[in-house]
């Protein structure tokens, strides 16, 4: 197979931006709001959401500090400068272990939703390992492609999602939003950890770092990349309460598939607006799941230099297939999710924070 | 001359090509059975002896089938050039049903096309039987959280019979009358949706009804439903079910009919809006006040009035606002000491606006203490006519 060459192969703010807002972007989204309505009442939900947004804000800008210290290098040689080696070989296992976990769980939620909606006989296995595959030779090419794709595909996803909520307006019920403020506060707060788990992903910054032009400002383009999905969490999940209300939003697995199937555009062609909806979010789950398979990538290749990356996708592939058909039963498929969002907590913000601590105590590749 | 290694990406191509269409989930769209209305009746009582089998399959339940209507022409059957089939079993679920229709047709029964679900009142009636039967529907992934939910009194099975002059689908002909919102007599249509989110709340509601008399369907009125035990408690007639929709303030529009300024006068109702306002001051006395803003148009007048005069025009509005108060009147009698069921919405008003109250009285709402009973409704509608037609008078006076 032959791999095109980019003629310009870094990247800019918009693409920062859009690679941030892609990662985030899958499965959280479609699930969140009956999760946040199985113990928020009414619409108190929108504390929690935002709440979750200004910590994925705040953390993001830690990612930020951290990677204008790379001085032109990768993640893994960073850490080795500024902690010892094994302490860096540890820290890139643990992203590679994370990363595989997400893309294993993605693949297994949209073997699974693909599964409910459209392929009622096709195996689960099956699917699966025909999207998996799709994202291996999405990422066996250049890391640069996949985020020209992420461009790409974002301005679709969005478009949808706007047309999707602008015709379902005249669904929703605002009544279904009152009591406003009736939920105790360590709802809100446990509310707000099931709303990050949809805001997860944008760590995966820290390994284009080498590919960031470099006067690009990332600050705000990871800023605004946050408050994409952020805004689009926010949106859904006021729709299901308004359109379903509280009690059946939490009975509901996948809310926004179900907003997506009630809203009808006039005339009958564009009546099953739910197949448009569901190409998209396969577009956009393809894309988060070939950005962490690659993160996974570069962590293998940090531990085992010598492998090229087409021999550390061979590696994966298997493991990710296997992790992603682990999960027998429901409960076995949400235990997996919490796994990956208390990893994520460590990867996301712990991690990041204390690298950040140990380079400014050690001053070491301080730019000043 | 080609040489096979370049050869090797093309075949790949053509072998996933014969794999892609090996699809798990291929269904030609003539192999499936649209099954385009359901209905369900309770097995009509007959002989001790049948008293046992009926515990089994207790249920009668028909689909009704579309039949496309280029491949009828050439059938055996005569009845296919209506462009329908009705399928109907004995069955004590819709999941043995399905199984039932699956060994009965060829093809298989489809349900992302279904239409309108009718539920014989015997069903509504009695045990769970309602929220048994849509639990096959709520779970399917296919099936629309808009498809219309109709209770029809006596035989449902009937309605799926009817003979409409306009549509060759009887479903459709009824899906179409149930979605009008021309009559303020029957509700706006009920959707599976909307039944779903009221199990879950556990606030009682109203449900379109439907009646089936000479091969011909009539949708008005309404059957009131519990919340809690999701079991039909009674029904309110076409002139309450008026006062409800007045009430609610739902988007239809209809005539009302009323004796006014020495004649008869037909008003088109344009819009209705309509707000309540709780007093929560005694939970065990709450009073609502109602507030029904209607914008009406005259469209029938008998006799000899002057409508240009404004005050035989203070007099119908006057006359038509203590109509419409009366009819609401009914409605709340009705539902607040008959049937004793909060179809009103009066519980949702103190849940989104009196959180605290709610939590206190929701236990003895419509159910307990009943201090649905006990509170106080008032509504106090005004009029405004917008139009009087294109004519003033029609005969001279």
């Amino acid at each position: 197979m032959k791999i095109f060459d980019y003629g310009d192969n870094q990247i800019g703010s918009r693409e920062v931006s859009t690679t941030v807002s892609s990662i985030m972007i899958g499965i959280g989204i479609l699930t969140l709001p009956s999760l946040l309505a199985k113990h928020i009442q009414a619409s108190d939900g929108w504390v929690s959401i935002l709440a979750a947004g200004l910590i994925a804000g705040a953390c993001g800008l830690v990612v930020c500090r951290l990677l204008r210290r790379f001085q032109g290098g990768t993640f893994h040689s960073f850490t080795a400068r500024i902690t010892t080696r094994p302490i860096a070989m540890l820290i890139s296992a643990i992203y590679g272990v994370y990363f595989l976990l997400y893309v294993a769980f993605e693949v297994r939620s949209i073997a699974r939703i693909s599964r409910m909606y459209l392929l009622e006989n096709t195996p689960t296995a099956f699917i699966a390992i025909a999207f998996l595959l799709v994202v291996v030779y999405g990422v066996s090419g250049t890391t640069a492609a996949v985020i020209r794709l992420n461009t790409m595909f974002l301005p679709i996803v969005l478009l949808i999602s706007v047309v999707v909520l602008l015709f379902g307006i005249q669904l929703t019920n605002v009544d279904n939003l009152k009591p406003f403020m009736t939920t105790r506060p360590f709802e809100l707060v446990s509310g707000t950890k099931d709303a990050t788990f949809a805001l997860l992903g944008f760590e995966v910054l820290l390994f284009y770092a080498p590919l960031l032009k470099p006067a690009v400002r990332t600050e705000k383009a990871m800023l605004i990349g946050i408050a994409i999905p952020v805004v689009l969490c926010l949106l859904t999940y006021l729709y299901s309460i308004a359109i379903f209300t509280q009690a059946a939003t939490a009975q509901i697995l996948f809310p926004t598939v179900e907003i997506a199937k009630e809203v009808r555009l006039p005339g009958q062609f564009f009546e099953r607006l739910e197949s448009i909806f569901f190409t998209v979010w396969i577009m956009t789950i393809f894309n988060t799941s070939c950005m962490a398979m690659e993160a996974s990538v570069s962590c293998l290749q940090a531990i085992a230099s010598k492998l090229d990356k087409r021999w550390c996708l061979l590696i994966l592939c298997p493991v990710a297939y296997f992790l992603n058909m682990l999960p027998e039963t429901m409960m076995q498929y949400k235990m997996l999710g919490s796994v990956i969002s208390t990893i994520g907590y460590g990867t996301a913000a712990a991690i990041p924070i204390i690298l950040l601590a140990v380079a400014r105590l050690r001053g070491g590749g301080s730019v000043g | 001359m080609v040489s096979p290694r370049r050869l090797r990406a093309p075949l790949l191509a053509v072998v996933f090509a014969l794999l892609a269409n090996g699809c798990w989930d291929r269904v030609e769209i003539n192999n499936r059975g649209f099954v385009a209305g359901v209905s369900i009746d309770t097995l009509p009582a007959e002989d001790g002896t049948e008293e046992r089998a009926k515990s089994a399959a207790p249920y009668r339940i028909c689909y009704q089938i579309v039949v496309p209507g280029g491949q009828s022409g050439d059938g055996e059957s005569s009845k296919g050039s209506t462009g329908y089939s009705n399928l109907c079993g004995k069955a004590a679920s819709l999941s043995a049903f399905h199984q039932y229709a699956t060994d009965k047709l060829s093809r298989p029964p489809f349900y992302d096309h279904l239409k309108v679900i009718l539920v014989s009142d015997q069903v509504a009636r009695k045990g769970t039987g309602f929220a048994d039967m849509l639990d096959f529907f709520m779970r399917g992934a296919g099936v629309r959280r808009s498809i219309k939910i109709l209770v029809a009194k006596g035989n449902a099975s009937e309605a799926l019979n009817s003979e409409s002059p306009n549509e060759g689908l009887p479903a459709s002909d009824i899906e179409k009358i149930s979605g009008n919102r021309s009559s303020l007599e029957k509700l706006p249509a009920t959707q599976i949706g909307f039944i779903h989110e009221r199990f879950m709340n556990e606030t009682s509601y109203a449900v379109q009804s439907l009646e089936t008399s000479d091969k011909s369907v009539l949708v008005s009125g309404s059957a009131i439903f519990d919340g809690k035990t999701n079991r039909q408690w009674g029904a309110l007639n076409p002139r309450q079910t008026t006062g409800l929709n007045f009430l609610r303030g739902y988007h239809m529009r209809g005539m009302i009919t009323l004796e006014s300024a020495g004649s008869s006068i037909s008003l088109n109702i344009y819009e209705i809006k309509s707000r309540i306002r709780a007093d929560v001051r005694d939970p065990e006395h709450i009073r609502f006040e109602a507030t029904i803003n209607v914008v009406v148009g005259i469209r029938e007048s008998s006799g000899t009035i002057d409508l240009v005069q404004k005050t035989v025009m203070d007099r119908i509005q006057h006359d038509a606002a203590s109509e419409i108060e009366s009819m609401i009147e009914d409605a709340v009698d009705a539902l607040q000491h008959d049937i004793g069921k909060d179809a009103l919405g009066l519980g949702e008003e103190l849940k989104q606006n009196h959180p605290r109250t709610w939590e206190k009285v929701k236990s003895d709402w419509d159910q307990g203490k009943m201090l649905l009973s006990a509170c106080e409704v008032r509504a106090h509608a005004t009029v405004g006519i917008r139009l009087t037609g294109t004519v003033d008078q029609t005969e001279r006076g």
